[in-house]
């Protein structure tokens, strides 16, 4: 035993008490890397009887538990568990064969009247880093290493090792299962399967004997592989394009019905390469009816599921991360359309880390008297919910997210939709608040006034107040995002500079280089370095946000200069006394403006990042800028200027002013629009490798600006919540009778508008707005994943094994053992509540 | 070794000396005591022993000491080449190349030491002599300030010569910028020149309220600095502007992630970058253990696991780097030094030591996921020594990489032949790693 041992168990010995979760009997796992459930002999129990198998990645053993008890199957001496040691290979004698992945499956044995007859299924173990499956004894008491069933795939695909495997049946020509055979897909390096079938005894009639082995060479590297619930198709999740040079991405299908070897792969389309894969039947509910109920009358369809790899998804790619769903029928071949025919495929489902297994499961054997027939059940905080299906995904923050495939969504603990009643709090989609931003120090007579949404293009009528304020803008459920949102006039534009609030308390500008070339001044964001330049930004590139027309600002540092900071130009000095009173950033800093007049692409050696190019004023100052200075520089909008504190530029907001209205109003607004299209539109996106040669106007670039908020404002969520009886609720999404909004709406929008104060209704056309003056509104997405997990060491769920266990205890449905890497089983059912599942360790 | 178990060895120690003094001998010169640092130069391994247990005196207790590694293997028996005696607790060890760090003197052994606060510049002979004489050590840490462990080289042309050295300990407050909070503890690296007559040494925080520096990695093509901190951070200093790490330097940019953020319960431990592939993003390799963090949040350190966190460094249109999270694997408990092995037209292989369990892993890039592991034998032994720790490589020829591997615990070091990079695995017929033979112990 080690420290860390030492310290878990000290661990749990102060965590006890503390958990919701049951603790069984110390079975003394070693870090889990593999758990099956199987169907067996023990001398646990008399007869065939399900149990769990868990591989002990740290050790040379499994460890079985009783699957319907979750207590051990015990040693001979009956003082510790029983353990399942694998046997040392012939390649390395000395060498510690740890098992890792387990794979397990039914041979799908009949009686003479060719009636489902139970018998021992194959259990397989993978062993850590070698070419080699050994198969454990599950029909007899035995329960040790079969020699003889020891498969070393190093015969077949000499240099391959295993990446993954998955077991199923042997179909027959209309698929169903062939009696008393099983195989075994091996996914190998070298871009290959080997499929091993075996075959039950036909001179004892309960064991296992081997069957034929193939090798099936592949286009592509496989990671990981389901079955359909027609074994004739086989799927691979690949992060190679399929073809080679297509371009495309996605999950591979397998026509697995001829023999292996010669199966054949096409691709379902999935935009972007995966990483894991499940397959599944599954009832979804009527998506062209606008109510998220699930009857359990809804009509079986074979799906594919696919967890996006990170290299390939995410808001700068053609689609966000998560877990897409993939109908295979022919016209699809790909990701499903959206619902609401607004994204041309259905978003994926979000997955709040990343996910590690994934194991999809449909309805239980057997369900309880009181459940609607034909559904299964998810329990979240909001009570449960009936299903088809569920998809249970581990993920890297070592919890359990059981999403709903026949709402196609991750479901939610927390209301999206509803108020909740006498709370100041609100957990739905929302506004949390809206704040101005004013200078303090500002002299303005101006005021700035968020409209009521009652009257959208007509004159302002303005709020009372910011507390109202907040009411006033417009989210949508599935759009908005958790966000703080600023508009701003001439604001500066994210990442390139700006000046702390108050104007120079906090440093300034982005590092710049100028250089005056043809008579006009070229300013590059970037700092020289030994490798030539270093922190190059670039406002060539459209998703920056900067247009022709934009302010720049130089900055320059007079009185005295921040410490090693090349930034102070006499030339541009003003004389402007030292103010003392800014204890913060004490030197005085001299800005001055220019209007951008082109923007440059790059130049490799000059500015690979590109430059903005600004006129000559004669002035001393840009006299001195033209020989080549280092100032601090920050970009500003020319006009008003919408971001996000994590999402950064996210477009220029309208002026919406009407004709008669002698105020200026301003509509912010963040709504999709076709991603496919705007892709297409910008030759910048992604960043080229050799942007020097793209040639992108001022037309290109707004296209590239719209790529940019098309990505930004794709829904991200499936809604699966509903107004109920709160009528309240069906007015604020503007859903009328209907209790279920499905409407495509925007991530944001309101409308403010600026005006002289106590000059209402006096014509100003020519208002001097003061820069920096707008609005902050806090926006809450209102998204709590539904999640199962453990109440101690929730690190690493390494692997999912599903049980149903509905015909031993209706109660108790289909579940999974989670396999986690400190030492321990987590026992759990999607359809029980979060305190009923047992951690075993 | 975690300071908690060096603080209670000392204190041990202390108590005992107070009640029954006793004369520790001085390291000996043809043994190693709980080495920690590995290297090659010209052919001879030089070996740093820690003396962690304090069995020697303290201040001689350590020892650096090189060796012909091939006479050893021949001859069963450690073939000596030179040795000298070092304050315990040295750290890891880098091997400075005389014509690409500037040293007129030959190459040079660099380590710290974590007792003394020093850096030590130990030039190694052609035949593989050993002396500490003038300049021998450089002053990092006054007494009790801090413990410089880490070192890397910045050694390349047209730039400064420089050695950064990374505090595995230092005081809330020293060293940190006079505006932090009492509360805020600051991860201090040290910069120190190698190729004037005199060392230069400046040194600064780097970052705040991530605890302390695990390793330091400096990385030529892009001239960054990367560090581990002993929180859940990675971090990376740009030196390319000139900048330096003293408060009064001006100062470099920096930036530093959280892996927690990418798996629950990480805590950095070691930093190591990818060999450059033409048109691909540059890729770092993160190592961490998995702690589990319910415990952590009552005091206890459990340690559930490891995980080996592969990062793409991406110049973005802002001009600073996002690592992007590409893919994490999972490994043992006590995963501590990884070591890059590059392969021609294929990504590297990772060989990562885990002290705990006795093991080696090694990692593909290419397939991205673990293809060999060289655990323990039938007898419960582990075929790496007992903790496995530092690792140095040598090119052997047609194919085969030669590993020295520290046994922390079995005060020896273990040879290991990589057969086949592409599946270096014990386990494969013909096996893709093996045991050549162990050195000392």
């Amino acid at each position: 035993m080690n420290v860390r041992r030492t310290s878990a168990l000290l661990a749990l010995a102060v965590a006890a008490g503390c958990g919701s979760t049951k603790t069984t009997l110390p079975v003394m796992f070693d870090q889990p890397a593999g758990v099956a459930v199987f169907m067996g002999v023990t001398v646990k129990n008399a007869g065939i009887h399900p149990y769990a198998a868990v591989a002990n990645g740290a050790r040379e053993d499994l460890t079985l538990l009783d699957a319907i008890d979750d207590k051990p199957v015990l040693s001979p001496i009956l003082l510790r568990a029983l353990a399942v040691v694998t046997h040392p290979l012939a390649a390395c004698p000395t060498c510690a064969p740890r098992p890792g992945r387990l794979v397990s499956g039914s041979l799908h044995d009949v009686d003479g009247l060719g009636q489902s007859l139970q018998k021992a299924d194959l259990l397989g173990v993978l062993i850590q880093g070698s070419p080699v499956m050994q198969v454990v004894r599950t029909w007899n008491e035995d329960n040790q290493m079969v020699d003889e069933l020891e498969l070393d795939l190093s015969g077949y695909a000499p240099g391959s090792d295993v990446v993954f495997a998955v077991t199923a049946p042997v179909p027959d020509a209309t698929g169903a299962p062939v009696p008393g055979k099983v195989r075994v897909i091996f996914a190998l390096t070298g871009r290959r399967l080997v499929v091993a079938e075996y075959d039950r005894d036909p001179g004892d009639g309960e064991g296992i004997v081997p069957g034929p082995v193939t090798v099936q060479d592949l286009d592509f590297q496989p990671l990981h592989l389901a079955v359909a619930e027609d074994p004739r198709l086989v799927y691979a999740a690949t992060l190679d394009e399929v073809p080679v040079g297509s371009g495309r991405h996605g999950v591979v299908e397998l026509d697995a019905s001829g023999t292996p070897g010669t199966w054949t792969e096409d691709l379902l389309d999935a935009r972007a390469p995966t990483r894991l894969v499940a397959a599944l039947d599954v009832g979804e509910r009527d998506f062209a009816v606008n109510s998220v109920d699930v009857k359990g009358t809804e009509p079986h369809v074979p799906r594919v599921y696919a967890a996006l790899d990170t290299s390939g998804c995410g808001p700068a790619f053609e689609i966000e991360c998560g877990i897409v769903t993939i109908d295979p029928a022919p016209g699809v071949r790909g990701i499903v359309p959206d619902p609401l025919g607004e994204l041309p495929y259905q978003p994926p489902m979000r997955i709040p880390a990343s996910p590690l297994a994934m194991v999809p499961v449909g309805l239980p054997a057997q369900t309880p008297d009181t459940w609607t027939p034909g559904t299964t059940r998810i329990h979240t905080s909001l009570g449960m919910r009936d299903t088809a299906a569920v998809l249970a995904v581990a993920a890297s923050d070592g919890r359990i997210y059981p999403v709903d495939l026949s709402r196609r969504t991750l479901l939610n603990d927390q209301t999206m939709l509803r108020d909740i009643a006498n709370s100041s709090t609100q957990t739905r989609t929302r506004c949390d608040g809206v704040t101005t931003l004013v200078d303090p120090d500002s002299t303005s007579t101006l005021e700035a006034e968020v409209c009521t949404l009652a009257d959208p293009g007509t004159a302002c009528t303005p709020v009372a107040d910011l507390v109202n304020a907040k009411d006033e803008v417009i989210v949508t459920p599935g759009y908005t995002f958790t966000e703080i949102f600023s508009t701003v006039w001439q604001g500066v534009l994210p990442g390139l500079g700006g000046f702390g609030f108050g104007h120079v308390d906090t440093p300034v500008g982005v590092k710049a280089m100028t250089l005056g070339v043809g008579g006009k001044l070229r300013v590059a964001f970037q700092t020289p370095s030994t490798l030539g330049y270093t922190e190059v930004v670039r406002v060539f590139d459209p998703a920056l946000g900067v247009r022709r027309g934009d302010i720049l600002q130089l900055a320059t540092f007079n009185g005295n200069v921040a410490p090693g900071d090349p930034a102070s130009l006499a030339a541009c000095e003003v004389d402007v006394p030292v103010d003392e009173t800014r204890t913060i950033w004490p030197w005085n800093i001299d800005t001055h403006d220019y209007v951008v007049t082109d923007i440059l692409p790059p130049d490799p050696v000059e500015y690979p990042g590109g430059a903005l190019v600004v006129d000559d004023d004669g002035s001393p100052c840009m006299a001195a800028l033209m020989a080549g200075a280092t100032p601090r520089a920050s970009v500003r909008a020319a006009g008003w200027v919408l971001s996000g504190g994590n999402v950064g530029y996210a477009g220029r907001p309208a002026v919406v002013t009407a004709p008669d209205d002698p105020n200026v109003r301003i509509r912010v607004e963040l709504r999709y629009s076709d991603q496919d299209a705007a892709d297409k539109d910008c030759p910048l996106a992604p960043w080229p490798a050799n942007p020097e040669t793209v040639v992108c106007d001022d037309d290109c670039r707004l296209r590239c600006e719209n790529r940019l908020i098309s990505h930004l404002t794709r829904r991200w969520y499936t809604m699966a919540d509903q107004c109920a009886e709160d009528t309240g609720c069906r007015d604020r999404w503007g859903n009328g009778a209907d209790p279920f909004p499905n409407k495509k709406g925007p991530v944001v929008q309101f409308e403010f508008t600026i005006r002289e104060d106590d000059l209402q209704g006096v014509p100003q056309p020519t208002l001097n707005v003061e820069r920096d003056l707008g609005y902050r509104v806090s926006l809450g997405g209102g998204h709590s994943p539904t999640a199962f997990y453990p109440t101690q060491y929730v690190v690493w769920p390494a692997d999912l094994a599903l049980f149903d266990k509905s015909p031993w205890n209706v109660n108790a449905s289909t579940r999974f053992y989670v396999a986690y890497m400190g030492d321990e089983v987590y026992d759990f059912s999607p359809s029980e509540p979060i305190n009923v599942p047992a951690t075993i360790r | 070794m975690p300071v908690a178990r060096h603080v209670l060895a000392v204190s041990a120690l202390a108590l005992a000396a107070a009640c029954t003094p006793v004369e520790r001998p001085s390291a000996p010169l043809d043994a190693f005591a709980f080495p920690t640092g590995i290297g090659l130069s010209d052919g001879h391994l030089l070996v740093v022993s820690s003396n962690a247990d304090l069995t020697y005196e303290d201040d001689k207790g350590g020892s650096l000491l090189s060796l012909d590694p091939d006479a050893s293997l021949a001859n069963e028996a450690p073939a000596f080449t030179g040795g000298i005696r070092i304050p315990s607790f040295g750290g890891t060890l880098v091997v400075a190349d005389p014509v690409a760090c500037g040293l007129p003197s030959g190459p040079e052994a660099l380590f710290a030491s974590r007792l003394s606060g020093d850096l030590y510049r130990v030039p190694v002979g052609a035949n593989g002599s050993l002396t500490c004489g003038q300049g021998c050590t450089v002053n990092l840490a006054k007494p009790g300030e801090g413990d410089p462990l880490s070192v890397t080289l910045a050694c390349v042309d047209g730039r400064p010569k420089r050695a950064f050295v990374g505090w595995r300990r230092s005081r809330v407050g020293t060293s940190c910028d006079p505006n932090a909070s009492s509360t805020e503890t600051c991860a201090i690296i040290s910069e120190v020149t190698l190729d004037g007559a005199v060392s230069r040494v400046s040194t600064g925080p780097v970052v705040f309220n991530a605890g302390s520096i695990q390793a330091v990695q400096y990385d030529a093509t892009t001239d960054l600095l990367f560090f581990a901190t002993s929180g859940s951070h990675v971090g990376w200093i740009d030196l390319s502007t000139g900048c330096g790490l003293a408060p009064t330097d001006l100062q470099c940019s920096r930036q530093a992630i959280d892996l927690g953020q990418v798996a629950r319960g990480a805590a950095a431990r070691n930093v190591a970058l990818a060999t450059p592939v033409p048109g691909v993003p540059r890729r770092l390799y993160a190592l961490a253990r998995l702690l589990d963090p319910n415990a952590a949040s009552v005091g206890i350190e459990v340690q559930i696991g490891g995980a080996l966190i592969v990062l793409d460094l991406e110049l973005n249109s802002l001009g600073t780097i996002t690592a992007r999270p590409i893919r994490t694997v999972p490994l043992t408990t006590g995963v501590s030094e990884m070591l890059v092995l590059p392969r021609a037209g294929k990504r590297d292989v990772v060989a990562i030591t885990a002290v705990d369990d006795g093991e080696i892993w090694f990692y593909d890039d290419e397939l991205g996921a673990v293809t060999g592991v060289l655990a323990r034998g039938p007898d419960g032994v582990p075929l790496a020594g007992l903790g496995p720790f530092a690792m140095a490589s040598e090119d052997r020829g047609g194919g085969v990489v030669r590993l020295y591997v520290t046994a922390f615990h079995g005060n020896e070091v273990t040879v290991l032949d990589v057969l086949d990079l592409d599946d270096p695995d014990p386990l494969s017929t013909p096996p893709g790693v093996m045991v050549v033979g162990k050195i000392g112990g």
